[in-house]
C-alpha cells in the first residue's frame, strides 16, 4: 500500500488540483497539496525502510501496455536500492519546495496552477526512476520534459519565459533522438526492452558487433553513446547545455526542484540503471568521463563571470552533473549516485536561498545590485554559508565524501582517462569554491548596492520559506557523513565497485581537493572583499577572455549561425517555394483560381451575337466532319 | 456543249448573285439579288432534269418566301450599309506571321533532328530518318528543352511578338475558315465514289424522255412516303398559325363582332314593344 | 467538256460557303442573316438533286421538295419574329442583339 501512495499521490494531486481547483481558495489548495506530497513522503520513508530491512527488490506489475509479437510492455514500478533512493529523494524535495511555494508564489494570482504542475513534476519523476522497463522510463523522460517546459513557463506572459521553454524542450528533445535510437537499437539486439531481461541478457552478449557501410561497430558501444546522448540533453552536458541557464526564467522553486535535484539529475539516474550495459562499453565510459569533466571545468569557467544570481547556481549544477558522469565514466557508479543525492540537498538549499534573497530585495536578481545585506537577512545568510560549504567540498560537510570519493577514485584510476579527469576535476573544485564565495561576498558583503526602496522592504523570508530550508541545511550537514556507509557499499548495486582502500594514496593527494578549495576561498576573499577594485583591473587587462567567458563560450550564437539560421532558411524555404507555389499553387488554392478562371473565360464564350453562334455550329462542324475523315 | 454553256452561265450568274447577296449594301437590293439567284437556281435544276422542283422553286420561293422578304424589309427601317469589304491589312499579318513561325519551327525541328541524328550517327549509325524510334523522340524532346534554355532572349521576345501577333489578327473565323479549306482538299484527295448503287436505289426512276418529273414525283410521293407529305403539310398548317399568332396584336379600341353574342340574342331579350300614345313619347 | 457530278458539287459547295459566309460576317442585320440561311439551303438542295440525278434515285428530289418547305415555313416563322423582335426593340442591327450575353 505505501508503495502505491508513494508513486501516485502526486498524481492525486495534479489531478485534483488542474480539475477541481477551482472550486476552493488559495489557501486551501496550498494545504491540499503540500499535505498529499507529504503522505507521499513518509509512505516512501516507511517502504524505504522496510525495503531495506527486506533486502529484496519489488516488482509491482500495474497494466499491461504494449502487447505486440514479441514485445511485450507492462505499466509497472521496480523497487531496488537506487530507485528507492530517487522516489526517497524526490518525494523529499518536492515536498519541501511545495511548502516553500507556498510563500513565495504567494502574490502569486495563479500559484495553484503552480501547485498542479509541481505536482505532476513529481509524479513523472517518480514514474521515470520506478520503471522497469525502458518505455516506461522514456514516458517519464517526456513527462519530466513536458512538465519543466510547463513550469519555466510559467509567467507565460512573459516573452524571455515562453523562449526559454521552447529552447528547454528542444534542446531535451535533441536528446531524446538519441535515447529513442538506443531504445531501438536495444530492442533490435535483445529482442527486449525490460531491464531483468536485459541485465540477464547483456553479458552473453559481449562482444557484439553490427556492420554499417562496411564498419564494424561495436553494440554496447554505440547503444552506450546513444543512451549517454539523451543523458546529455535531459542534463546539461556540455553541447546540449544551452537550455539550463535560460530555464532560470522560472520560479525559483521550479529551479530547485527541477534544475537542481531531478530532472537534471535523471540523466546521470538512466546511466546508473544501464550500468551493466556501460560496464562492457570502456570507450564509451572513456567518453562519459571526459565529457563530465570537461562540463565540469567549462561551466565553472562561465560560472565566475556571471552577474545573475541564479545563473551562477545554474552553471554550479552544470558543473556538478559533470562530476556525476565523471563517476559514471570511470565505473564508480555508487559515487554517482551518492554525489547525486548530496548535490540534491545542498543545491537545492542553495536556491531556495537564492530565492528567499530575491524575494527579500523585491525580485532583484542581479548581484551587481546586492551587497552588504548580512545584517539585514542574517538566517538566510546563514543558510547560505553552509549551502556553499557543502557544494565546495569543505570537510565534512556533505559534498566532501562525494565529491572527494569521485577524485580519489579518477585519480586511482589506471588509465590516462583518469588522470586527465581528476585534473580537470581539481581545477573545477577551485573554480566551484571561487564563485560559489563570490557569489556570497557580492550578496551579502561588501557595500550595498540596491537602491533605497529595495531596501526599505528588505525582510527575512516566513516560516515556510524557512522551514524547507532549515530541513536542507540539516541534509547538507550530515547527509555525506550518514550515506556514506549507506551509498559506498559493495552491495549496493551490485559489484561494482572499483576501489576498496583509500590508504595508499599520499597525504597530498588526499587532501589535494580540500586544499584546492581553500585556494578558491582564498582567492574569492582577497579579490572581492579585500582588494574589492581587483576584479574590474583583471576584467579590462583580460578583456577578450572575459568576454568569452562572460558570453557562454558563445555556444548559443555558435548553434544559432550553425543550425538554426539554415533550419530557418530551409523552412522559409519549403515554406515559400513549396508549400504556397506547389502546394497550394497545384491544390487547394491552384485549383480554386484555376476554376474561377476558367469559369469566367468559359462565361466570356457567351457574347450575345448569333455570329459567334453559328461560328462556334460550323466549326464544331468542321471538327466532326474530321473526325470522321480520320476514322477511315 | 450547249449543256455545258448552260451550266457555265447559269452557275456563273448564280454565284455572282449569292455573293451581291451578302455584299449589297441596301437590303432591298440584297432581296432583289436573292429573287435572281433563284432564277438561277432554278435553271440548274432544269438542267439537273428536275424541272418540277426548278418550278416550285420559282413558285413558292420567289413568289412567296421572297415576296415575304420583301414585304418585311420594307416594313422595317433598315439604314444602308456602310462597313468596309475586308480586313485585309489583319488577313495579311495573320499570314506574315504564321509564316515567320512556322519557319522557325521548321529550323529549330530540323536543328533537332541533325544533332539527334549526328549524335546517333557517331554512337549507334543511324543516319536513317525511318528508324526513330520512342526512345529517340524521347531523347528529341529533352534535348529539345535543353536547347531551349540555350536560345537567347532575343530570339524569345522575336518570337513572342510574333505569336502576339498571331493573336491579334487572327480571328477564330479564319481558323475555321482555314480548317474547312483543309478539309475540303483533303475530302476532294480521298473522294472515292462506288461504281454502282444498284442495290441501294431506293426509288428508281425511268430516263425523262419516258417520264415527267412531276408525274415520276407523283407516283412515289403520294404512295411511299404519304407520311411524310402528311407532316410537311402539318408543318405549314402550324408555321402559318405560328406566324399569326407571334404577330398578332390585339387592338382593344376597335369594334368586334362577337358572334356567338350575337346568336345568343332573342327576341324576348332584345326587343321590347311599347304602347306609345299620340303626342306623348317614351 | 461533260458536265458531271463534279461541277455540280462545286458548284453546290461554293453556294454553300458563301450561304456561310453572309451568316457569320456579321452585317448590319438578321434580315441579311436570314437571306444568307437561305442560300445555304439552297446549295443542299442543289447538292441532292445533282446526286439523285447521278444515281437516277428520286429520294434526292424528294427530300428537296420537303426541305422546300421546311425552308419555306421556316422564312416565315422568322420573319415574324423578327418583326415582333423589331416592334418590342426598336432595332434588328446584329450588333445590338446581343442580349442573351453572359
Amino acid at each position: 500500500m505505501v508503495e502505491y501512495l508513494s508513486i501516485f499521490c502526486p498524481l492525486l494531486g495534479f489531478i485534483f488540483i488542474s480539475f477541481l481547483g477551482h472550486k476552493f481558495n488559495k489557501h486551501a489548495i496550498n494545504l491540499i497539496s503540500c499535505i498529499i506530497i507529504a503522505i507521499a513522503t513518509v509512505s516512501s520513508f516507511i517502504f524505504a525502510w522496510n525495503l531495506h530491512h527486506n533486502g529484496q527488490n519489488i516488482t509491482l506489475s500495474l497494466l499491461p501496455w504494449f502487447d505486440v509479437g514479441n514485445f511485450q510492455i507492462h505499466w509497472s514500478l521496480y523497487f531496488d536500492n537506487l530507485s528507492v533512493t530517487m522516489v526517497l529523494l524526490v518525494n523529499l524535495i518536492s515536498f519541501l519546495v511545495h511548502v516553500y511555494s507556498i510563500g513565495y508564489m504567494n502574490q502569486d494570482p495563479s500559484s495553484s496552477r503552480f501547485m498542479s504542475y509541481l505536482s505532476l513534476f513529481t509524479f513523472m519523476m517518480l514514474i521515470l526512476v520506478t520503471a522497469d522497463n525502458l518505455v516506461q522510463l522514456f514516458f517519464g523522460w517526456e513527462g519530466v520534459g513536458l512538465t519543466s517546459y510547463l513550469l519555466i513557463g510559467f509567467w507565460y506572459e512573459r516573452e524571455s519565459a515562453n523562449e526559454a521553454a521552447f529552447k528547454a524542450f528542444f534542446v531535451n528533445r535533441i536528446g531524446d533522438l538519441g535515447f529513442l535510437l538506443g531504445i531501438a537499437g536495444t530492442f533490435l539486439v535483445f529482442k527486449t526492452l525490460e531491464f531483468d531481461q536485459l541485465f540477464q541478457l547483456i553479458p552473453l552478449k559481449e562482444g557484439h558487433s553490427f556492420d554499417l557501410l562496411g564498419y564494424k561497430f561495436s553494440t554496447f558501444e554505440t547503444l552506450g553513446i546513444l543512451f549517454f546522448i539523451g543523458a546529455m540533453g535531459k542534463s546539461a552536458q556540455i553541447g546540449l547545455h544551452t537550455w539550463l541557464p535560460d530555464a532560470m526564467e522560472g520560479p525559483t522553486p521550479v529551479s530547485a526542484l527541477i534544475h537542481a535535484a531531478t530532472m537534471v539529475t535523471a540523466g546521470v539516474f538512466l546511466l546508473i540503471r544501464l550500468s551493466p550495459l556501460y560496464e562492457l562499453a570502456p570507450y564509451t565510459r572513456d567518453f562519459i568521463a571526459l565529457v563530465g569533466s570537461i562540463t565540469a571545468i567549462f561551466a565553472g569557467s562561465i560560472a565566475i563571470t556571471q552577474n545573475d544570481i541564479k545563473r551562477v547556481i545554474a552553471y554550479s549544477t552544470c558543473s556538478q552533473l559533470g562530476y556525476m558522469f565523471m563517476a559514471i565514466g570511470l565505473s564508480a557508479y555508487n559515487g554517482a549516485l551518492f554525489h547525486l543525492v548530496t548535490h540534491a540537498f545542498f543545491k537545492a538549499l542553495l536556491f531556495l536561498g537564492a530565492g528567499a534573497v530575491i524575494h527579500a530585495l523585491s525580485d532583484e536578481q542581479d548581484m551587481r545590485y546586492m551587497g552588504g545585506l548580512w545584517r539585514s537577512i542574517p538566517v538566510t545568510y546563514t543558510v547560505m554559508i553552509i549551502g556553499t560549504l557543502a557544494l565546495c567540498g569543505l570537510p565534512f560537510f556533505a559534498g566532501y565524501f562525494s565529491k572527494d570519493y569521485i577524485l580519489e577514485v579518477a585519480l586511482l584510476n589506471s588509465s590516462w582517462v583518469g588522470q586527465v579527469s581528476y585534473f580537470l576535476g581539481i581545477c573545477a573544485a577551485v573554480l566551484t569554491a571561487f564563485y560559489s564565495w563570490r557569489l556570497l561576498f557580492l550578496t551579502f558583503h561588501g557595500e550595498n548596492r540596491a537602491n533605497e526602496l529595495v531596501m526599505s522592504h528588505i525582510h527575512e523570508p516566513d516560516y515556510s520559506m524557512l522551514a524547507p530550508l532549515f530541513v536542507l541545511v540539516f541534509g547538507s550537514i550530515f547527509g555525506g557523513y550518514l550515506g556514506k556507509a549507506f551509498f559506498l557499499n559493495e552491495k549496493f548495486l551490485g559489484s561494482f565497485m572499483p576501489m576498496h582502500e583509500e590508504n595508499h594514496l599520499n597525504f597530498f593527494f588526499k587532501h589535494l581537493p580540500t586544499i584546492a578549495v581553500f585556494i578558491g576561498i582564498g582567492l574569492a576573499i582577497y579579490l572581492y572583499l579585500i582588494r574589492p577594485q581587483m576584479p574590474v583591473l583583471i576584467v579590462q587587462r583580460f578583456k577578450k577572455v572575459y568576454l568569452f567567458l562572460y558570453n557562454k563560450w558563445f555556444f548559443d550564437e555558435f548553434y544559432n549561425r550553425l543550425f538554426l539560421n539554415n533550419a530557418l532558411k530551409g523552412a522559409r524555404f519549403l515554406w515559400l517555394k513549396t508549400d504556397q507555389k506547389i502546394i497550394d499553387g497545384y491544390g487547394p488554392e491552384g485549383i480554386a483560381s484555376f476554376a474561377e478562371w476558367v469559369a469566367k473565360r468559359a462565361s466570356q464564350l457567351q457574347t450575345g451575337y448569333i455570329y459567334h453562334y453559328v461560328l462556334a455550329l460550323v466549326g464544331g462542324l468542321c471538327i466532326f466532319i474530321l473526325l470522321l475523315l480520320f476514322k477511315s | 456543249m450547249i449543256v455545258a454553256l448552260t451550266f457555265y452561265i447559269f452557275s456563273f450568274l448564280l454565284l455572282g448573285s449569292a455573293a451581291m447577296v451578302v455584299f449589297a449594301r441596301n437590303t432591298v437590293h440584297s432581296v432583289l439579288y436573292l429573287i435572281f439567284s433563284f432564277f438561277n437556281a432554278a435553271g440548274i435544276f432544269i438542267l439537273l432534269q428536275a424541272e418540277f422542283i426548278a418550278m416550285i422553286l420559282i413558285i413558292v420561293y420567289v413568289g412567296a418566301v421572297a415576296v415575304l422578304f420583301l414585304f418585311v424589309v420594307m416594313m422595317l427601317d433598315i439604314d444602308p450599309f456602310q462597313k468596309p469589304l475586308f480586313f485585309l491589312r489583319n488577313f495579311v499579318n495573320f499570314t506574315k506571321s504564321l509564316a515567320s513561325v512556322t519557319g522557325f519551327i521548321v529550323l529549330y525541328v530540323m536543328l533537332f533532328l541533325t544533332i539527334i541524328l549526328g549524335f546517333n550517327y557517331f554512337f549507334d549509325d543511324y543516319s536513317d530518318l525511318t528508324k526513330i524510334k520512342w526512345e529517340h523522340l524521347s531523347l528529341l524532346i529533352f534535348t529539345g528543352v535543353l536547347v531551349a534554355f540555350l536560345i537567347p532572349r532575343r530570339v524569345y521576345r522575336w518570337l513572342a511578338g510574333e505569336l502576339i501577333n498571331l493573336r491579334q489578327n487572327v480571328s477564330a473565323s479564319v481558323v475555321i475558315g482555314i480548317l474547312m479549306l483543309t478539309e475540303l482538299i483533303l475530302v476532294a484527295f480521298t473522294f472515292k465514289s462506288i461504281d454502282s448503287r444498284n442495290d441501294f436505289i431506293t426509288s428508281p426512276t425511268l430516263h425523262v424522255s419516258k417520264i415527267t418529273n412531276t408525274k415520276a414525283l407523283g407516283m412515289v410521293l403520294y404512295t411511299d412516303y404519304l407520311y411524310l407529305f402528311q407532316v410537311a403539310g402539318l408543318i405549314l398548317l402550324v408555321a402559318m398559325i405560328g406566324a399569326i399568332v407571334l404577330t398578332y396584336r390585339y387592338k382593344h379600341d376597335i369594334k368586334r363582332q362577337d358572334i356567338a353574342t350575337q346568336l345568343k340574342r332573342t327576341a324576348k331579350n332584345t326587343i321590347e314593344l311599347k304602347k306609345v300614345s299620340l303626342k306623348k313619347g317614351i | 467538256m461533260q458536265i458531271g457530278l463534279q461541277h455540280y458539287l462545286v458548284l453546290s459547295s461554293a453556294l454553300f460557303f458563301i450561304g456561310i459566309f453572309g451568316i457569320l460576317w456579321g452585317r448590319k442585320s438578321v434580315l441579311n442573316i436570314l437571306m444568307s440561311l437561305e442560300l445555304t439551303l439552297l446549295a443542299t438542295n442543289i447538292n441532292l438533286v445533282a446526286f439523285s440525278m447521278y444515281w437516277k434515285d428520286l429520294i434526292g428530289q424528294i427530300f428537296t421538295l420537303f426541305i422546300l418547305t421546311v425552308a419555306a415555313a421556316e422564312a416565315a416563322i422568322g420573319l415574324a419574329i423578327l418583326v415582333v423582335f423589331n416592334r418590342n426593340r426598336g432595332s434588328i442591327e446584329v450588333e445590338d442583339i446581343s442580349h442573351m450575353r453572359g
